[in-house]
């Protein structure tokens, strides 16, 4: 029944003692976690949770009733285990409780307010089950396993509607950051925040080590058909490159470990007798730069023979005979697909491979691969890999009553401020933002988009402004948080908000 | 007028139930200890007793046959959030009359209205 309607007091009731309870209770889990709380307060802590439950049950707020009852299943799972529980464990304990704080301060029958419950109750769940799991298989005493768990992990890492999903829970709880004023619920609901933000990005980021470990290990092997020897050193530590450029960087790797082998390491006699070890060593590094990642490949064999480049360039036709190509001319010549500088066609260039293939796959996804030579001691090659694309032009300003930064997407231009509305719209007044500070003097804004106009009370006039999405949500969600350099903003999609968001204003 | 006692350790629930209740034509009397309960009974002769039963360190049987010293007449309700197999079950143990489950407060009356029609 759900459209019964208690008084407002009744409600009012419930939601002070309620976040009480929540109170006694976030306070009793931190100390039983960190080895303090009294048997006491232990029951106190269970009572206070079944009775939260039986109250929102009776008094209508079912996704409370239901959160609660996840909590429990949580509790005392982490009974008896003595509280000895994984930081993740703790996390969506804590999530958890905030989340029950949210839903108790929306009004009643109200939307959720991008709330994604089902989401997160369904995170609660995996995290659960594998923490039972994996705690099932730890010894029954010493520290929890220090396995790094994470919201859907490996297997599930390829899924965007889980990170999707996790993004808008993560906006949702940095906007009832902003609602709950400074203080301790304020810097909790950032910790959870940031802690979704980071899930978001590590399932965004796919490891590089075991394309490098495949193909190394193949190489080596490939080494020996060609009478060579070669260690492939492996440095990449836990470097990640973007999902979505993993197989171009797979590509790459291979020709460029296969062309180290086949062009730079030469032969153990040769070796020798240039007074160098006869197995050749071919490093393969990841270095993290400003603008994403650097795998340097560099080799000991007997770099680029730029003498016999030229002429084999001169023979093809891709230099004429009397021009005076720089180093650097002759290397790019290089990454000319087919061109090879070996006469006799070997087993690995018959298969076409080449720094053309590396080059090719790299500018794919937006990187570069420069290749530099030192004649008689080897070549390095570096391939730069960008991270995915995070940030987009948009106009940043502050809000009229609020000290909170609003962004919106450039694409809504700024038109001249022509004739306003009589009321134009106040995102701080749409998202429920209490006001804070003095009330900045109003100035109206107008942007507008194809036929799409939209004015909006804006505390300072904006900014043009690169900013950096920290955990992108999709394209249908009104809200995402964004980077303004050092300091987030609010970003709209102003097509994005509801009606009711947008009130009057519109 | 049918009188209806509440007992529950929870002014919420109480609230509510005493709202809806009286809503619909019931007397409602409250209370929140267990210890309360038989002095309620006696002072107010409740027709229907709702107390929550599933309460941990409270015995049911002890409490159901307290009532029943009381107030031969009283139906006795559990009235808990619990499974539906759990309260009848709870029901047999403890000799009451019937369960009412915890949940929204429209269910609840119709569910006393069979019991006990105000």
């Amino acid at each position: 029944v759900s459209s019964f309607a208690l008084p407002d007091h009744v409600y009012a009731r419930f939601r002070t003692v309620s976040f009480e309870r929540l109170e006694r209770i976030e306070a009793m889990w931190l100390a039983l976690t960190h080895g303090g709380g009294d048997a006491a307060g232990e029951d106190g802590m269970y009572r206070d949770l079944h009775t939260l439950k039986g109250d929102a049950r009776v008094v209508g707020f079912v996704d409370v009733a239901v959160l609660c009852q996840r909590l429990e299943d949580m509790l005392a799972a982490a009974r008896a285990r003595r509280y000895r529980v994984h930081e993740d464990v703790d996390i969506v304990v804590n999530m958890g409780l905030q989340f029950i704080g949210m839903l108790l301060r929306k009004k009643q029958g109200a939307a959720r307010g991008g709330i994604d419950l089902d989401g997160f109750l369904k995170q609660l769940e995996e995290v659960l089950a594998e923490w039972l799991r994996r705690s099932s298989e730890a010894p029954a005493l010493g520290a929890p396993a220090p396995v790094p768990l994470r919201v859907g992990d490996s297997n599930d890492l390829g899924s965007t509607a889980s990170r999707d999903r996790i993004s808008v829970a993560a906006t949702s709880v940095y906007l009832e950051s902003l609602r709950v004023g400074q203080g301790a619920a304020r810097s909790r609901l950032r910790d959870v925040w940031r802690v979704l933000a980071r899930e978001v990005a590590l399932a965004d980021a796919t490891p590089l080590a075991p394309v490098v470990e495949r193909h190394a290990s193949a190489v080596t092997q490939l080494a020996q058909e060609l009478g060579k020897s070669v260690t492939v050193v492996r440095d990449v530590k836990d470097a990640a490159v973007p999902l979505h450029a993993i197989d171009a960087i797979n590509t790459a790797v291979l020709h460029a470990l296969r062309n180290a082998l086949d062009h730079g390491i030469e032969p153990p006699e040769m070796r020798r007798a240039a007074g160098k070890p006869p197995t050749g060593t071919i490093s393969v590094r990841a270095i993290a730069e400003a603008s994403g990642l650097a795998i340097v490949l560099q080799d000991d064999g007997g770099g680029v023979d730029l003498a016999r480049v030229r002429e084999r360039a001169i023979a093809k036709g891709l230099l004429a005979p009397d021009a005076t190509p720089t180093e650097a001319d002759l290397l790019e010549v290089l990454f000319v697909p087919g061109f090879s500088t070996r006469d006799a066609v070997t087993e690995l260039s018959g298969r076409g491979v080449g720094l053309d293939a590396v080059r090719a796959a790299v500018v794919r996804i937006g990187g570069k691969v420069d290749l530099s030579s030192t004649a008689g001691h080897g070549a390095r090659l570096v391939m730069r890999v960008p991270q995915a694309s995070r940030t987009i032009d948009a106009n940043v300003f502050r809000g009229v009553r609020t000290g909170v930064l609003f962004a919106v997407p450039a694409t809504w231009a700024l038109a001249e401020a022509g004739k306003a509305p009589p009321q134009p719209l106040d995102l701080a007044e749409a998202l429920a933002l209490p006001p804070s500070g003095a009330p900045a003097p109003a100035s109206v804004l107008e942007l507008r988009r194809d036929a799409a106009a939209l004015f909006l009370s804006v505390g300072a006039p904006p900014v043009q402004r690169q900013v950096t999405r920290l955990c992108p949500t999709p394209d249908a969600e009104a809200f995402e948080i964004v980077d303004v350099g050092r300091t987030e903003a609010v970003l709209v999609r102003p097509e994005r908000l509801s009606a009711e968001q947008r009130g009057s204003g519109r | 007028v049918t009188t209806v006692l509440v007992a529950d350790d929870s002014e919420i629930v109480r609230g509510v139930v005493s709202f809806v209740l009286t809503r619909s034509g019931y007397r409602v009397v409250e209370a929140e200890r267990v210890s309360q309960i038989v002095p309620a009974v006696q002072r107010e002769s409740p027709d229907v007793a709702l107390v929550d039963l599933a309460t941990p360190g409270v015995s049911a049987a002890k409490v159901v046959a307290s009532v029943r010293a009381a107030a031969p007449a009283c139906r006795i309700v559990v009235f808990a959030d619990r499974a539906d197999a759990e309260l009848s079950r709870l029901v047999a143990t403890s000799k009451a009359d019937a369960f009412v489950r915890k949940a929204n407060p429209g269910m609840l009356t119709r569910h006393l209205e069979r019991i006990a029609p105000p």
